[in-house]
């Protein structure tokens, strides 16, 4: 089969496949996103009007707003997976047991985490704070009215106290140590609810840090400029120029041209047409648990992933220290030290972010990357196909309604973005899962055509071992029942 | 690889150009046509040209090694009082250059169930204004989609060389904006 035979093929499946899913499941995937699009409108005008009593109440309830969309986005997700059967693919034994089919709540505090970190990479957050700024200064009077929302914390602008950086940093680090405290209770209650106020706590913690941190960071090229390694570069580039400029080419000129090209050409094109649809299907693999980027490994190289994610892993640790606290009540020997035991807290504390957020992604980027370029092409063509035709109708949208004042828009504004995102933002989540089951069904297909599809026995052998070598490190033992099945 | 490669450029071109769509929504239209510009009415009752401008003051005169346009505009306000110009809502676009207002109006304000009439004086490179319009809009300081409208000035490619003829050595009166209610 040609490569363009293949390519049209893999384009042919997702798209025909996506909008049927798309089309069975309409009226349950309206229900969510709307329900999803409800929330997040209302806490954005709570958060507007919460602006006017304290900038940090507003940040709290828009941080809840972020949850409500990105609450209806997993449970979109979770739904169109299920229907496509994308976990029946994985085998029985390799299934891990890490809640994700529990209930809804859990769900969401496993998912909520990473997609968060991703919103955050794609300056989603900084977007919506930012017309959070915008809709509470035209609340008070635009910015020669009393201060907006983020006016009184800002760190941006001359004569900024002191005391207002150590007020932001004592509350991006209380934050994150209220949240690292919650996450551990979390864990070893199992209390649900608790896994969405860790999820509001850290997408409060999200925008508190990114609002801020870029007031902070804007600093920084103005301190490096009065730095004199900075004099240094710029005494090299002078003497590349003068290089170049002997022959005859103007180094400016040259300069600005190589800088333009990059950032207005290239740049555009990379992230606009391959970093945003493969890192939204990096991120959809992690709602349908790490068993499916695992197992995907495992058909892929033949073995499983060296290290499982830590998602997986903490269903056993959980399970261990259960088991332990059960064998000290009934006199039981405890092998574990208090120093281990503080070493290993204080490195989940200050660690365990990594492997529940960065982790997950870095392996399930690296796996959606390793599906074939054929059907990276076919997939990353349908996804931009969709995104232009949003784009389109969008303008179109534009067009009907016409130009208004910023009085109309102040008004009908969410209604505008409602029904411009509603055809094509659902199509697109059913593209994720469909994208994904079909990276899936690759990897099955290379597997059984090489004969390394039917490894389960030495999957579980290596994830025990891997799972054990952990806790080992801990002074706790394995017991032998717990975990994977 | 070279597929992939190419599907990569050709979804990021795509993705690229239609986002950078451009959200305006422009009326079109011409001298004598009343065109809505929000809650006003808009209307281009005369264009003139010359190489000199007097208004009712020493201070007023002028005189420019270019050419100056005049654009005779009438702004009705029916409902609320409405203002046309100020700091950037008034423009002439021509030859791909924006050229701003300038002398004793640069707005026009148009009071609750009054009409405004005034001249808006624009200093012109000669060598292009072939294809010249008025484009109008309410300045905001934060805005989404703001309407706006452009008003063809009738001097074309092949009109132009009489446009730059006539204003030779003419000099434009230009007073203030004067005001009538609406019927």
């Amino acid at each position: 089969m040609t490569a363009l035979a293949m390519l049209w093929t893999d384009i042919r499946i997702l798209l025909v496949d996506t909008t049927r899913i798309w089309w069975r499941l309409l009226p349950k995937i309206l229900t969510i996103y709307v329900l999803g699009w409800l929330g997040y409108e209302v806490c954005f005008k709570l958060a507007e009007i919460a602006g006017d009593l304290t900038a940090w109440l507003s940040l709290v309830i828009f941080a809840i707003a972020f949850v409500s969309r990105l609450a209806a986005l997993v449970l979109i997700l979770r739904m169109v997976g299920n229907a496509l059967g994308v976990r029946h693919l994985i085998p029985k034994e390799e299934q891990e047991d890490d809640d994700r089919d529990a209930g809804v709540t859990r769900l969401l505090a496993l998912t909520l985490l990473p997609f968060l970190g991703i919103y955050t990479a794609f300056g989603l957050i900084q977007d919506a704070s930012s017309q959070l700024v915008i809709e509470s200064d035209f609340r008070s009077g635009g910015i020669w009215g009393n201060q907006g929302i983020l006016g009184q914390i800002r760190l941006n602008g001359a004569d900024v106290p002191a005391r207002r950086y150590v007020l932001v940093l004592a509350i991006i680090v209380g934050t994150y140590i209220l949240r690292r405290g919650l996450d551990l209770v979390h864990e070893r209650t199992g209390f649900r609810p608790l896994g969405i106020v860790v999820a509001f706590i850290e997408a409060f913690f999200v925008l508190v840090t990114i609002t801020f941190g870029y007031d902070l960071l804007a600093r920084i090229p103005l301190w490096l400029k009065d730095r004199q390694f900075m004099v240094w570069i710029s005494d090299v580039r002078h003497a590349v120029g003068n290089l170049i400029a002997l022959t005859g080419i103007n180094p400016d000129v040259f300069f600005a041209g190589i800088g333009s090209f990059i950032s207005n050409q290239v740049w555009p094109v990379i992230t606009s047409g391959l970093t945003q649809p493969i890192f939204w299907l990096a991120i959809a693999a992690l709602v349908y648990g790490s068993s499916v980027i695992s197992v995907a490994e495992l058909w892929r190289r033949g073995r499983p992933l060296a290290s499982r994610v830590r998602l997986a892993r903490r269903a056993l640790e959980r399970a261990a220290r259960q088991e332990a606290a059960g064998g000290q009540q009934h006199g039981g020997e405890h092998h574990e030290t208090t120093g281990a035991r503080l070493v290993a807290e204080i490195r989940e504390a200050f660690f365990g972010d990594i492997d529940d957020k960065y982790l997950p992604t870095l392996h399930s980027l690296r796996l959606v990357l390793r599906a074939g370029f054929t059907f990276l092409g076919a997939y990353v063509v349908v996804y931009s196909a969709q995104a232009v035709g949003s784009s389109i109708w969008s303008w179109a949208l534009n067009q009907t309604i016409g130009g208004h004042p910023m009085t109309f828009w102040m008004v009908f504004l969410p209604a505008q973005d409602f029904v411009t995102s509603l055809p094509f933002e659902p199509w697109r989540l059913c593209l994720l899962a469909v994208a994904l089951r079909r990276c899936l069904m690759i990897f099955r297909l290379r597997a059984e055509s090489r004969g390394t599809a039917n490894l389960e026995v030495g999957a579980v052998e290596a994830a025990r071992e891997v799972a054990a070598a952990d806790l080992g490190s801990r002074g706790t033992p394995v017991p032998e029942t717990a975990g994977v099945r | 690889m070279i597929i992939a490669l190419a599907c990569v450029v050709v979804a990021g071109i795509g993705v690229n150009v239609t986002q950078n769509i451009s959200g305006e929504v422009i009326r079109t239209g011409d001298i004598h046509q009343s065109l809505r510009l929000d809650n006003a009415i808009v209307r281009v009752t005369d264009v003139r040209t010359g190489t000199a401008m007097a208004g009712q003051t020493d201070d007023d005169r002028y005189k420019t090694g270019g050419m100056i346009l005049a654009v005779t505009l009438r702004v009705e306000a029916p409902g609320t009082k409405y203002t046309v110009g100020g700091d950037d809502g008034v423009s002439v676009q021509a030859g791909g250059r924006t050229y701003a207002a300038f002398g004793p109006n640069t707005s026009i304000t148009a009071e609750a169930g009054f009409a405004s009439t005034g001249d808006l004086l624009f200093e012109v490179d000669p060598n292009h204004i072939a294809g010249a319009y008025l484009e109008l809009y309410r300045s905001e300081f934060i805005h989404v989609t703001p309407q706006k409208v452009h008003i063809r000035l009738g001097i074309t490619q092949q009109n132009a060389a009489q446009w730059v003829a006539a204003a030779k050595g003419r000099t434009l009166q230009v007073g203030s904006a004067s005001s009538e209610p609406l019927g």
